[in-house]
């Protein structure tokens, strides 16, 4: 009954038989390996050099415009801003979905080709725009709050009209992209006329 | 040797028993990742400003004055923590940070600086600590935030501008060289009082 056969499931001797708490160690570090590794891929995946990647896509033409004239890239203090700052979320379960959802949309348009140059870029841009404002809308600005607190602001170090609206902020249904548009990209053609 | 008959823990076990050899693997793998999740949340919760002040210490009477500085209300009202100036961004340094705060844990249990007065005392010595070290990382987590690169020269102010770039082309190791903290002090805490108005 013992000397069975000798197959996966036979019976191993007493030796091998440390294979199942060693076996059981190496899985748990394999799980350690295995989340600091997704960790690292969705840090490094943020990184302004991955977003810019792709050759002849929308990212990288609208980074050529932030490094020229936006007041996020240069600023008074110095402070850094990267793309994920306003474009991926901070908290775990939204910044997964957001990282998820455009990765898709990034990609099919990329192989499909649907921008080859900067000119059909443009043709898209106010809707493109009018995309990413949706969802900034929706959610109250989320990302521009992650670094920007109305609680923390010194309203006396700002213009008087500044000052005024955003003591108003939190009655009205206004959001902080409402008002500040523009502040990293060029702005849509007919947007920028009004 | 009678394997059959044997009833300790490595006897031999059914067929179906034998499954719980990759159910356990598998088991110990979600395991090791469910711990390096919690061993973040433990990193990111032990950098919050709530805990931070949680012990009646230095922290809590340097965060009661830490609302009438530069750095708590900004014209942009840009975020700053406790753990951005005092938690290293990187992963060894802010272990090393985070393994040192040991000592402060220490110093309350004994109650050294559990009055402002206490404080107020001890603040010299603690100030040219954190200078030290400031000094020592060449300003590592004023730059965590800032880089001169990306300073606007233009609005800053002109005797400011020459001394960013200034400081940006000099090597560290040259005399003249200065790093942010030894002009940028008491952005986030009063000085230390002489100690004739200590009192």
């Amino acid at each position: 009954m013992f000397e069975q056969k000798k197959g996966l499931w036979s019976v191993p001797t007493p030796w091998w038989r440390l294979g199942i708490p060693l076996g059981g160690l190496l899985a748990l570090v394999l799980g350690i390996i295995a989340w600091v590794g997704f960790e690292a891929s969705m840090t490094w995946s943020s990184t302004d050099e991955f977003c810019t990647s792709c050759h002849n896509s929308p990212s990288q033409w609208v980074q050529q415009e932030w490094h020229q004239e936006s007041a996020h890239f240069k600023s008074k203090s110095g402070v850094v801003v990267t793309c994920h700052d306003c474009h991926i979320p901070k908290s775990f379960f939204a910044k997964v979905w957001v990282k998820g959802t455009s990765a898709v949309s990034h990609v099919t348009t990329q192989l499909t080709g649907k921008y080859q140059t900067k000119a059909d870029f443009e043709l898209h841009r106010e809707a493109l725009a009018e995309r990413v404002w949706d969802v900034m809308r929706k959610t109250d600005s989320r990302e521009c709050r992650s670094c920007h607190n109305v609680e923390r602001m010194a309203l006396a170090q700002q213009s008087e009209t500044a000052a005024q609206y955003h003591e108003v902020l939190q009655d009205d249904g206004i959001t902080c992209i409402d008002c500040h548009k523009g502040i990293a990209h060029n702005l849509p053609g007919n947007v920028a006329k009004n | 040797m009678d394997r059959e008959q044997g009833s300790g823990l490595w006897r031999k076990p059914g067929a179906w028993w034998r499954f719980g050899i990759p159910i356990g693997g598998l088991l110990l793998f979600v395991f090791g990742a469910l711990g390096t999740v919690g061993f973040n949340v433990v990193i990111h919760e032990t950098s919050s400003d709530a805990f931070c002040v949680n012990c009646h210490g230095p922290s809590k009477f340097a965060a009661e004055e830490w609302p009438q500085h530069s750095h708590y209300n900004t014209a942009s009202g840009v975020m700053v923590t406790c753990a951005d100036c005092h938690v290293a961004k990187e992963f060894v340094p802010k272990m090393w940070r985070k393994i040192t705060a040991m000592k402060e844990v220490f110093y309350t249990v004994k109650g050294d600086y559990n009055t402002r007065e206490k404080f107020e005392a001890a603040r010299h010595e603690m100030v040219d600590s954190v200078w030290d070290s400031m000094r020592a990382n060449d300003s590592r987590e004023c730059r965590s935030c800032h880089k001169v690169e990306r300073m606007d020269f233009d609005q800053q102010k002109r005797m400011a501008a020459t001394m960013h770039q200034r400081m940006d082309g000099l090597e560290r190791s040259d005399p003249k060289y200065k790093t942010c903290i030894d002009c940028h002090k008491y952005l986030a805490h009063n000085k230390p009082q002489a100690q004739a108005d200590g009192e």
